[in-house]
């Protein structure tokens, strides 16, 4: 390194220049944008556009918590625990669980696969061990009342994120088990 | 001479079915054939008892007692799968008459193989076997040993008994009233059932994954360095206790139940106006996870 370029070179904090001046005083400008704006501003906040920016975010909201059920239900779908069918995303429609409920997009392979289930549970029922009937509709009456409380906390507090996951998982483990009847009454007439 | 050759398999097939049917007279059958020592042999019965034994011998063994519903048992060995298939009367009152067919079927299987086995009001054991397994019954019981490899069992009404012998294994152990047992056990488990309990030990444990929608879910053991405990259950209680190698961020969420902990962090209000409780917090290094959500059911978290 040269001598003329070692002067160059800052050794310590202190060697700094205490302030740099912009060639421009830049403020009055911001200071008129800024002024322009808050003139502006009052026509966006007039009582009617604040009531309908309320609506629109409670939209806004209603739409985001149905999309957080629907890729839950999606993820339950394509990761199924126990190789449990495909789960719901139309729920019973119990009064109690509001109207978002009513809302909620119905999968149709969900609702054909319930409903095709639920039409042979007689006899896949009457198929099983006597040991095991009983048993199966006592769990199924608990799934029943499990999703029924579920829903009808869900109509309290149409927010609450752990209602809508342990009734996403109760509708999921619901499939399972109507999936597990039916293998299991194929497995008596099968041997 | 060549026509003593043409008829010899048909004498030979006339001889086996002999034995077979003399079997049946006294109830009492036995066959072995020669098996694949790390193939897989598939077994089913309806009722009864269904015991499997993993052995050095690479042969498959079944001895049974045969109940007056069985019409014959099928053993065959073809490549590396085998099959002892107890086959009922076609046209008896057997496949409806459960319980009453008392089959008790003793099968020994090379211990690496992998198993396969269905029953329906069968009680199912397996011991020794090494190989990966998979049990089924609909009201049985299940009991099994495990080895190193993937095991799934799965009953309707039946319970559900697994011991492990400390070797990481993927556990899989679903039941939709039965109970849920295992002990010794490490690695991986997902486990549901609805209104089941569900008791696992494991030591160490990789994933511990459970759902249940009435029964209670305990677990004991250890955690590994990054383990996932994920807990779940509509009314049922979650309890973990679990020392863990680095220690757990741990995040507990009741509406109606209580929390309780063991290192005297007190759970706070989910919200400002909703119901419900929640307990967040790390132990230690956390890198291992701790979930528990219930909706009425108490939370109980211990890191030791």
């Amino acid at each position: 390194m040269t001598e003329q370029g070692r002067k160059g070179v800052i050794r310590s904090l202190g060697e700094l220049p205490q302030g740099i001046e912009p060639k421009a005083d830049l403020w009055p400008q911001i200071e008129a944008q800024i002024a322009g704006r808050a003139q502006a501003a009052p026509a966006e906040t007039t009582p009617v556009s604040r009531a309908a920016s309320g609506t629109r975010l409670r939209w806004l909201a209603a739409a985001a918590m149905v999309g957080c059920v629907a890729v839950g239900v999606w993820i339950g779908h394509s990761v199924p625990l126990g190789g449990a069918a495909a789960p719901p995303l139309a729920t019973a429609g119990h009064p109690g669980a509001g109207a978002l409920q009513t809302a909620w997009v119905a999968d149709p392979r969900y609702q054909r696969q319930h409903a095709e289930l639920m039409r042979s549970l007689g006899d896949q029922v009457a198929a099983l061990p006597p040991a095991s009937r009983a048993k199966v509709m006592a769990s199924l009456t608990t799934i029943r009342e499990a999703k029924h409380n579920l829903e009808e906390g869900l109509g309290k507090d149409p927010g609450n994120a752990l209602l809508q996951e342990l009734l996403v998982n109760t509708y999921q483990d619901e499939m399972r088990v109507l999936t597990d009847v039916r293998e299991a009454s194929d497995a008596g007439k099968g041997i | 001479m060549q026509k003593t050759y043409r008829m010899l398999p048909a004498v030979i097939a006339l001889l086996a079915s002999a034995v077979v049917r003399g079997s049946d007279t006294t109830g009492n059958f036995e066959q072995e054939v020669a098996a694949d020592a790390k193939g897989t042999v598939e077994i089913s019965s309806t009722s009864g008892t269904i015991d499997v034994t993993g052995s050095d011998k690479a042969a498959v063994s079944v001895k049974a007692q045969l109940g007056p519903e069985v019409d014959h048992v099928e053993v065959k060995s073809s490549g590396n799968h085998t099959v002892v298939h107890v086959i009922l009367k076609p046209h008896g009152s057997g496949i409806f008459n459960w319980g009453h067919d008392e089959t008790h079927l003793r099968v020994q299987v090379p211990k690496d193989s992998e198993l396969d086995v269905s029953g329906v009001s069968a009680n199912v054991t397996s011991s020794g076997v090494l190989g990966a397994q998979r049990l089924r019954s609909v009201s049985g019981d299940v009991t099994a040993d495990t080895g190193p490899n993937d095991i799934e069992v799965k009953s309707v009404s039946g319970n559900v008994k697994v011991r492990g012998h400390g070797q990481p294994a993927r556990l899989r152990l679903n039941t939709v009233s039965g109970d849920i047992e295992l002990k010794h056990a490490a690695g991986e488990l997902e486990t549901s059932t609805v209104s089941g309990q569900v008791s696992a030990e494991l030591d160490p444990a990789r994933a511990f994954h459970a759902r249940s929608t009435s029964g209670d879910i305990t677990f004991e053991g250890r955690l590994a360095r990054g383990a996932d405990v994920d807990a779940q259950s509509v009314n049922g209680d979650l309890k973990v206790h679990a020392a863990s190698e680095d220690g757990f961020q741990y995040e507990l969420q009741t509406l109606s139940g209580d929390i309780t902990d063991c290192f005297d962090a007190k759970a706070e209000r989910s919200g400002e106006y909703g119901p419900g409780h929640k307990l967040d917090g790390t132990r230690g290094g956390g890198s291992a996870h701790v979930r528990l959500k219930t909706m009425s059911g108490d939370l109980n978290l211990c890191d030791r």
